[in-house]
Order: C-alpha cells, then sequence, then structure tokens
C-alpha cells in the first residue's frame, strides 16, 4: 500500500502481537476463562503494570484457532483518525478487504460525525465472515473521548465477528459495569493475575536457572506479592549471583523498595556501557540497532568503548532482559513498560537534565533522518525543545503539502505549543495553507497578515526569505481574487511564481492557479491558457501536485468561459492524475468538476453517476471545495430529475456538517443553496425569508459551481410584487456590470435571462428577446443548458419565440426539453409537447420526410395527397415549432426531441 | 513471616464513596462504574454527587476517579470503608 494511500503513517510495529517469553508461566485457569467468554464481545484485563496482562492474552491467543490481531496504544492514538486507522490495519492483517468504507472515510478531509463513523465500523464490521481476536494493549493511554465513544458503540452493538480484549491498567470509561451486571464480559483483574506459590516455584526455577529452597522462595514470593514482574526481574537478579543469601537478605522493604533494588541488582550485573546503555534507551517508546547506537553515549566515564546496537539487542535477549519483540525479524523492540519505568527514573536520579536532553535530540536527529517524523517530534517535545520541535515541523511543509497530507500536517502542528508557531513565519505559513485548503479562509488571511509582519521584523536566511515572500504573494494573490481584483491577483502570482523554488510544487501550482483565474477575470483569457500550457511544457516540474493544479486551474477557466466539453476532459485528467500519483483531494476534486460539467450540459444521469460517490450515503464528505461543488451539483442533479426529497436530503446534511465543523463561508452558502431548492420546490415564503437575510454586495468573485447572487435575483422576481420587480432590475443591473467587469461568462447567462423574464412579463418582447438572444449566444458555443433550465419555465417560453439560425434553433430545442425535465442526449420521439402543441400524426409524418430533405411535391407523391396540402401542413407545422423554413424545423425538431437525429437521410 | 500474604488493599473489593462537585448522569454511573449516584447541596448551595458502590479493586477506582476528571468534575474526597 503506497504511503499516500493511508489515512496516516502507520508504524507497523504496533500491529505486531509481542512474543511471550519463552520461561513464563503457562496460566491455564486464566486461558481456560478466556477461552470461555470468546464469544461474548469483550475481554478486560485491568490491573497496573507489571502483572502479565500481555503476556496473558497473549499466551491466549497464541493458542487461538480464531485469528488474532493487536495493536499496542500509545499516546499519539488519541486521535480519531489514527485510533480508527490502527484498528482498522488490524482486522485487516487478519481481513484484508475489510472496512473499505470505514477506511475511506478516514481519508477525507473533515471526519465526518462520530456516531456516522461508529455505525459504518460496526456495519462492516459485522458483515465479515469468520470471528477474529482484537487485543487492544495499554488503553489507560487513551484519553480522547471520541475513541471510548465508538468503542462504547461497538459493545453495546457488539458485532458478532469480533471479540475486543482491551488491557488497561486502570478500569477504562465505557459501560464496564453494565457488561459485567449482564454478564456479557470476562473480566480478569489483578488479584486473578497473582501468582500462586506454585506458580512462583516454577517460575524462579526456570528464569533464574536454579533451584531455590522452600525459604528462598517464600520470602521472594511474599516480598514481591506474587507480582510477575517484580519475580522476573528478582530471577535474573539471582540468575548470576552465587550469593543467594545476601540476595535474600536485601529483600525488605515494601514494594517501592524492591522494585528499584531489582533495578540496581540488574545493572551492576550488566558491563558498564550495557547499563548506561539501558538506563538511555528507557526514553525510547521502541529501539532498533542503529537508533541504540544514535543514542547512546559513546562512551563512559570509564572509558570503555560503547556497545555496538546490534549487540545491545543481542544481549537483551540472551539474559531475557525484559524486552518485547515489536516484529518478526528483529529489528524493532521495545522494554517492558514497567522496566522502562524503573530505568527512566534511574536515568533521571543519576543523570543532568543536560545529558538526558542530549539523548533525546539524538534520537530526534535519527528518527527524523530516517523519515519517522512523528517519533521525532515526541522526542524534540520531551526535551523541552520547543523551537526544534517548530523546526523539525517546518522542515518538512513542503513535502507534506506536496503529498495533499494535510491532515498530517495539521496534526503535527497541533502538536507544537502555541508560542512556538506564533513567533515562526514558516509555521504561520504552514497553518495558513492549511486553512486556506480546509476553505477557512478569514483565518487563513489573518495568519497571513501576522506572517507577513513577523517577516518584516525578522531576518532570515536569504534563500528562506525568498521562498516565504514567494508563500505570501500566492496566499495574497488568492485574497485579491476572492475580492474580484484581477489585476492584483495576477500581480501577487507572478511575484509568487518568481520567488518560489521549485520543489514547492504545491505552492507553485496554486499560483498558477490564481494566475490563470486572475487573468481570466481581467479578460485575457489567452493569458491564462498560456501560463498553463508553459507549465505543461515545463518537464521537471510535473511531479504531484503541481500537475494537477494545472489541470485544476484549466477546469476553473473553461467553467468560467462556460466551455464545458473541456471541464469535461480537464475533469477526467485531473481525476486520472490525482488517482494514480495517490492524491485523493485532487481525485475527489476532478471527480467534482467532471460531475459539474455533465450537469450544466444536462446529462443528468452521467452527472449522478459520477458524483454520488463524493457524497454517498450515509456519509458525507465534507471535504470543503469538493464539498461546494459535488455537493451542491448532486443535490441539483437530483432536483431536476425529480426527486425533490433526496435533493433536501443531501442540502440537509450538507448543513448539519458543517455546523459541527464551524465554518461560517460553506454554511452561508449552503443556506442560500437551500433557498434556491425551496424555490424550485415551490416554497416562495421560505426563498423570501432567506432573501430578506442576505446581502451580496459587495460582490465577491463569482466561480463555483452554485452562486447565491443568482438565487436573490430569482428569489426577487418570484416575489411577484412591483417593488420586488424594480428592486430586481436595479440589482441585476448591477449584478450583470460585475460580472462583465470580471469577464464572468457563465454566470452571466442567467443573469441576462432573468433580466429578459422582467422585461418579457412588462410587456417588452423586442427587448426581453434581444437580451436572451445575448445570453444563448453565450451559452451556445460551450452547450450551457442548465443555466437557463434551473431558471423560471417561462425563459423556456421566450426561447420558443427566439429568432435563430439552425444551430442556435437545435440548441434552444435542448434547452427547452431540458425545462420539460428530459435529459440530454435526446430522448426518444414523442411528437405530442405543450409549449409546442401536439403535432398531428399527419404532420409529424411530413416532418419525418421534411428531414429526409423531400420537396414538397415528393412529399405530396409519398403520401398521396397534392402538394397544396402538403404546403397547408408545413406551415402549421413551422408556426407550432415556432420556425420560417424546413431547415429549421428539423433542426428545432430535433433539439426538441421530436426527431432522432439517426433518423436524417445523409 | 506470612505464608499467604492477604490481599494488599489495593486488589480487594471494598464499597468506596467518592464525592464530586457538580452533577452528572445516571445512567452513565451505572453503566461505567456501577456505582448509585446521590446528590446533595453544599455549604454554599452548589450541588455535588455522592457516588458510591462496590468495585472489584483500585483499578477499578482509578478507573471511576479518571473518569470524572476527564468530565471537569473535580474530586472532594474518597473514602473507602472496610479499608482500615
Amino acid at each position: 500500500m503506497s504511503p499516500n494511500s493511508l489515512p496516516v503513517p502507520l508504524i507497523s510495529t504496533k500491529l505486531h502481537r509481542p512474543p511471550v517469553a519463552p520461561d513464563v508461566v503457562y496460566r491455564n485457569q486464566l486461558c481456560e476463562r478466556l477461552e470461555e467468554g470468546r464469544h461474548l464481545p469483550l475481554t478486560l484485563v485491568s490491573a497496573p503494570a507489571g502483572w502479565g496482562k500481555t503476556t496473558l492474552v497473549g499466551q491466549w491467543m497464541d493458542a487461538l484457532e480464531d485469528p488474532g490481531a493487536w495493536v499496542s496504544l500509545d499516546e499519539t492514538d488519541n486521535d480519531p483518525r489514527v485510533f480508527l486507522s490502527y484498528f482498522i490495519a488490524a482486522v485487516r492483517t487478519a481481513f484484508p478487504d475489510a472496512c473499505r468504507e470505514t477506511f475511506a472515510l478516514l481519508k477525507q478531509g473533515e471526519l465526518p460525525p462520530l456516531e456516522v463513523l461508529g455505525a459504518t465500523l460496526i456495519n462492516e464490521l459485522d458483515s465479515i465472515q469468520g470471528h477474529l481476536v482484537l487485543a487492544l494493549d495499554d488503553y489507560h493511554r487513551i484519553r480522547e473521548p471520541s475513541i471510548h465513544q465508538i468503542l462504547t458503540s461497538l459493545l453495546v452493538h457488539p458485532p458478532n465477528s469480533l471479540h475486543l480484549a482491551i488491557m488497561s491498567r486502570r478500569d477504562p470509561p465505557i459501560p464496564v459495569a453494565s457488561l459485567r451486571g449482564r454478564n456479557m464480559m470476562t473480566e480478569v483483574r489483578a488479584r486473578d493475575l497473582h501468582f500462586s506459590r506454585a506458580e512462583s516455584i516454577t517460575f524462579l526455577a526456570r528464569a533464574a536457572g536454579k533451584s531455590l529452597d522452600e525459604h528462598a522462595v517464600d520470602i521472594l514470593h511474599s516480598g514481591t506479592e506474587g507480582w510477575p514482574v517484580a519475580l522476573r526481574l528478582a530471577a535474573l537478579a539471582l540468575r548470576d549471583r552465587e550469593d543467594v543469601e545476601g540476595f535474600i537478605r536485601g529483600f525488605g522493604g515494601g514494594t517501592a523498595q524492591i522494585r528499584q533494588y531489582l533495578v540496581e541488582e540488574i545493572l551492576s550485573q550488566q558491563p558498564p556501557p550495557v547499563a548506561a546503555c539501558l538506563c538511555e534507551t528507557s526514553i525510547l517508546g521502541r529501539f532498533c540497532a542503529p537508533l541504540v547506537e544514535a543514542v547512546c553515549t559513546p562512551s563512559t566515564a570509564g572509558g570503555e568503548a560503547r556497545v555496538g546496537g546490534v549487540d545491545f539487542i543481542r544481549l537483551l535477549r540472551d539474559t531475557s532482559l525484559p524486552c518485547v519483540a515489536l516484529d518478526d525479524h528483529g529489528e524493532w523492540y521495545r522494554h517492558h513498560h514497567l522496566f522502562q519505568d524503573l530505568l527512566r527514573r534511574r536515568l533521571e536520579d543519576t543523570r543532568e537534565t543536560a545529558e538526558i536532553v542530549q539523548l533525546h535530540r539524538r534520537a530526534t536527529s535519527w528518527l527524523e533522518e530516517n523519515g519517522l517524523l512523528e517519533e521525532a517530534l515526541e522526542h524534540a517535545l520531551k526535551a523541552g525543545d520547543g523551537a526544534e520541535a517548530g523546526r523539525l515541523v517546518g522542515r518538512h511543509g513542503v513535502e507534506l503539502k506536496n503529498r495533499e497530507q494535510w491532515h498530517r500536517l495539521a496534526n503535527l502542528l497541533g502538536r507544537l505549543p502555541a508560542h512556538i508557531l506564533e513567533a515562526d513565519v514558516q509555521l504561520l505559513l504552514l497553518r495558513a495553507w492549511f486553512l486556506d485548503n480546509r476553505l477557512r479562509r478569514s483565518e487563513a488571511w489573518d495568519l497571513l497578515d501576522r506572517a507577513e509582519n513577523l517577516l518584516e521584523r525578522s531576518i532570515p536566511e536569504p534563500k528562506d526569505a525568498a521562498r516565504y515572500r514567494g508563500e505570501i504573494h500566492a496566499l495574497r494573490s488568492c485574497q485579491r481574487l476572492e475580492e474580484a481584483r484581477g489585476a492584483q491577483a495576477v500581480e501577487h502570482a507572478e511575484s509568487a511564481l518568481a520567488s518560489l523554488p521549485h520543489e514547492c510544487s504545491s505552492d507553485r501550482g496554486y499560483a498558477v492557479i490564481t494566475l490563470a483565474l486572475g487573468q481570466q477575470v481581467s479578460g485575457r483569457v489567452d493569458q491564462g491558457y498560456q501560463v498553463i500550457h508553459d507549465g505543461m511544457g515545463q518537464e521537471r516540474e510535473l511531479a504531484g501536485t503541481y500537475r494537477t493544479r494545472l489541470l485544476s486551474a484549466l477546469s476553473w477557466i473553461q467553467w468560467l468561459e462556460a466551455d464545458l466539453q473541456p471541464v469535461k476532459i480537464a475533469g477526467q485528467q485531473y481525476l486520472v492524475q490525482g488517482r494514480t500519483m495517490g492524491l485523493p483531494q485532487s481525485a475527489n476534486a476532478g471527480l467534482a468538476f467532471l460531475g459539474a460539467a455533465h450537469y450544466q450540459l444536462n446529462e443528468l444521469a452521467e452527472a449522478e453517476k459520477v458524483l454520488a460517490p463524493l457524497v454517498s450515503d450515509p456519509v458525507l464528505n465534507a471535504t470543503s471545495q469538493v464539498f461546494l461543488q459535488g455537493g451542491f451539483a448532486l443535490a441539483s442533479t437530483l432536483q431536476a430529475t425529480g426527486r425533490s426529497e433526496r435533493a433536501s436530503e443531501i442540502a440537509d446534511r450538507m448543513e448539519q456538517g458543517l455546523l459541527r465543523i464551524g465554518n461560517p463561508t460553506l454554511l452561508h452558502h449552503t443556506k442560500a443553496f437551500r433557498a434556491d431548492l425551496a424555490l424550485s420546490q415551490g416554497r416562495v415564503a421560505e426563498a423570501l425569508r432567506w432573501a430578506e437575510g442576505y446581502d451580496p454586495t459587495p460582490f465577491r468573485l463569482i466561480y463555483r459551481f452554485y452562486a447565491p447572487e443568482i438565487t436573490l435575483g430569482k428569489v426577487l422576481i418570484a416575489e411577484g410584487s412591483e417593488e420586488s420587480r424594480l428592486r430586481a432590475e436595479d440589482y441585476l443591473a448591477r449584478l450583470e456590470a460585475f460580472l462583465s467587469r470580471t469577464h464572468n461568462r457563465l454566470f452571466t447567462i442567467p443573469v441576462l435571462a432573468l433580466r429578459a423574464l422582467i422585461l418579457s412579463r412588462q410587456g417588452d418582447e423586442p427587448g426581453a428577446l434581444e437580451l436572451l438572444g445575448r445570453a444563448v449566444a453565450l451559452a451556445q458555443p460551450g452547450g450551457a443548458i442548465r443555466v437557463f433550465a434551473d431558471l423560471d419555465p417561462e425563459i423556456g417560453k421566450l426561447l420558443n419565440r427566439l429568432p435563430l439560425d439552425e444551430e442556435g434553433l437545435r440548441f434552444a430545442g435542448r434547452v427547452m426539453a431540458a425545462f420539460r425535465g428530459k435529459e440530454t442526449p435526446a430522448v426518444a420521439g414523442i411528437h405530442g409537447q405543450s409549449e409546442v402543441g401536439p403535432l398531428t400524426d399527419r404532420e409529424f409524418e411530413i416532418l419525418q420526410l421534411l428531414a429526409r430533405r423531400l420537396s414538397n411535391k415528393e412529399i405530396a407523391k409519398q403520401i398521396y395527397v397534392t402538394p397544396g396540402t402538403v404546403k397547408r401542413h408545413t406551415e402549421n407545422i413551422y408556426k407550432k415549432l415556432g420556425v420560417h423554413g424546413r431547415h429549421d424545423a428539423v433542426a428545432k425538431a430535433v433539439g426538441l426531441g421530436i426527431l432522432q437525429e439517426s433518423r436524417l437521410a445523409l | 513471616m506470612r505464608s499467604q500474604p492477604d490481599l494488599p488493599k489495593t486488589e480487594g473489593p471494598a464499597i468506596y464513596r467518592v464525592r464530586v462537585l457538580g452533577t452528572l448522569d445516571r445512567k452513565w454511573a451505572r453503566d461505567v462504574s456501577g456505582m448509585d449516584i446521590k446528590e446533595e447541596v453544599g455549604p454554599k448551595g452548589d450541588r455535588r454527587t455522592i457516588l458510591v458502590g462496590h468495585l472489584p479493586d483500585q483499578a477499578a477506582l482509578l478507573g471511576v476517579l479518571n473518569a470524572l476528571y476527564e468530565m471537569h468534575l473535580p474530586v472532594l474526597s474518597v473514602d473507602c470503608e472496610e479499608c482500615e
């Protein structure tokens, strides 16, 4: 699986079940109990550190017939996306195809509501054929309430296929008492895990490698109180000790003393470099030979050479010091947690803080070099080195952006202390880019201002300064574009491209988009195309997100130019490139463009097919841009094909999802869209209420799939009063001026049509037709149909009376068919149409013959009537179709769907 | 010398009483902790909740205390009956 196909990078060692040490005591009775409870939803093993929880479950799972999966949890799993990624990855070690939908959800920019996530997961687990035992170790590390919630729902509605085994140092905040009361769980507690005296004897004999007399065993057993890890440490300490008596004598005091005593014993038996290394590696969550070498101090005070990484690990295994293998090939290990705690305490007692910080730094270095960013960050933070942590994230920002790993970036930024982020230009910019990607633009511009101010005041390296300025220009360019300031957008974008180094693919691609759009908005669309073509010609930049952004730029421009077939092509390429390069956000954006183009061309079945996965049942994809495009396009498609309820449902869910995320821009857009739907569904009053609260001025750039500004015009006209009409006239005139200034072809079309409608209602037919004619002229070349069909049907009637050439008539026919809910391509000829007045059978027959280019005389001969009769019929036909000649009649009839193209003679 | 150690108090069942400032959901108390809850009013008129119940050991007690902490309910006291 390529890294980009995973929601978060997975550390495979966390999925590895720690192997059971060969000398452990087999806990028969306990394993039997676990086995008895295997078909209950839960096994809970709750006891403090060192009781052998992991060992017990490991033993049990070793003997199982059913497949077992394992996740070793730690602090970083306190993010639902991360937690569920590991959960599903674990399930997939046994059932590789399971939980596809949940997995897909985890890759979205914004996660859907918890209930949805939980429900999807449960359903998919339920549909697994087979049984799985999934162990979650160290669950006490999980604090995040949403994760507790998911687990709770899993236990309340347990899937048949899954048995959960949770190991924790204290009872987890899930309905334990309720499950206990209903006998739905197996519980193993500390008192169950005590070694009995017999078990202690067996264990000590095995692990200490010598047999001990009763007296010694009793002291050890009662001194450790049957605590397994303490017994293990005692056995270790005893192994190389001749003087058993002496050792036993030291066993006084309470358990706390015993632990420290044991650790010191063990350490004193190791050669000093090894002892040092043991303490030093206690800071690591997991280690491998090279990491050990990187971290451990080169030589001890006594001048002895340090121990090599490989040797250290071999030693650990050979002396069976409590360490845990994390994979099958002997690469990664970790200390037993309790042992690790004790070692760490010893480290803190015997070393200076500065030395310990050094250890963390060395760990950070090695981990970063080896691409383990999240772990490297952990250590930088533990070293108390906030600034270095910030620089670490900064160093990888470009790479993360280029791979579209936005939530990973957000995660890393989120772990930094706030004051570090605030004081670093690069980090502020990274966060601004993230916010921009989520369409939280006002927040992004805020950060942009702060970053710019900070840049003025600080003195970074020259090449860094150039890059930061470039990034600032790129984001500014977008800001100006939204303000409809094309020229300024162009300037900023050009400055950005001049300053940004080539490896900043994401940022450069972004600047190309704003540059191209800026040119289009300024009326220089050819230059916009040129920029894109130049970009495509540059071989070395064609990696990753730069290339997909070029396709995005192309799609945007062509959309605004109402040139829809090319949008389909660009959108399709965008989608394919996105998939090939493992860039899900790009792939979805391409899909959205494709769907939007299909919709606008009135290819509704295609639109629905393409868009459905973006907004699929029962889940909502709430990734900003894609969401706006795709969600609205799908809802519009449903509305246009007569499924109003489903359309409203989608709009509802979009609104709910957005309320949760709290993005005002998107929410605002969605409320407007709902008003538009209300209008289409005949609920004028509802639409009016929205209109009262809506003020579109000052106009911002209109470029998305849906424009609330148009809805306002529609609503004002629909209101019907004289006052509204006047307001509408004024408003639409201003809107048209704005659209004209920004060279926005696509959205000018409906505005002209609406203005024509107003004139028509006032009796000014010529005026109306003139405006409508202009609208058609803009729409026809690109084939934009729904810009008309989403308006009042009266416009369709008006269209019928518009004088046009043959091409124009064909186009008009398609638009009129769309008004009647017909999809393009044309449906088979039914020759009764309401606006046109039904053609009689005879008329239809003659029309077909006209289509075959027969003259009146030839037709007359064909159907056994006089030419005069034919002439009379054709005149009726022309009147009904609103045309003046046979070519036009045929063209229009084809457009309307009365005639099929294929019936035309060659 | 003890031949069989008595269970240390951390590992034996006992009745615990936990007092917190604020109120919490009855269902939660039942399902998660298995404890009963009673509400009372403190000296300054503030609402308090007392959780009382039989817990299997102190791992369970810590689970309850941790959950209360995560719900931002300040713990006023924890008493163990039978622990003396």
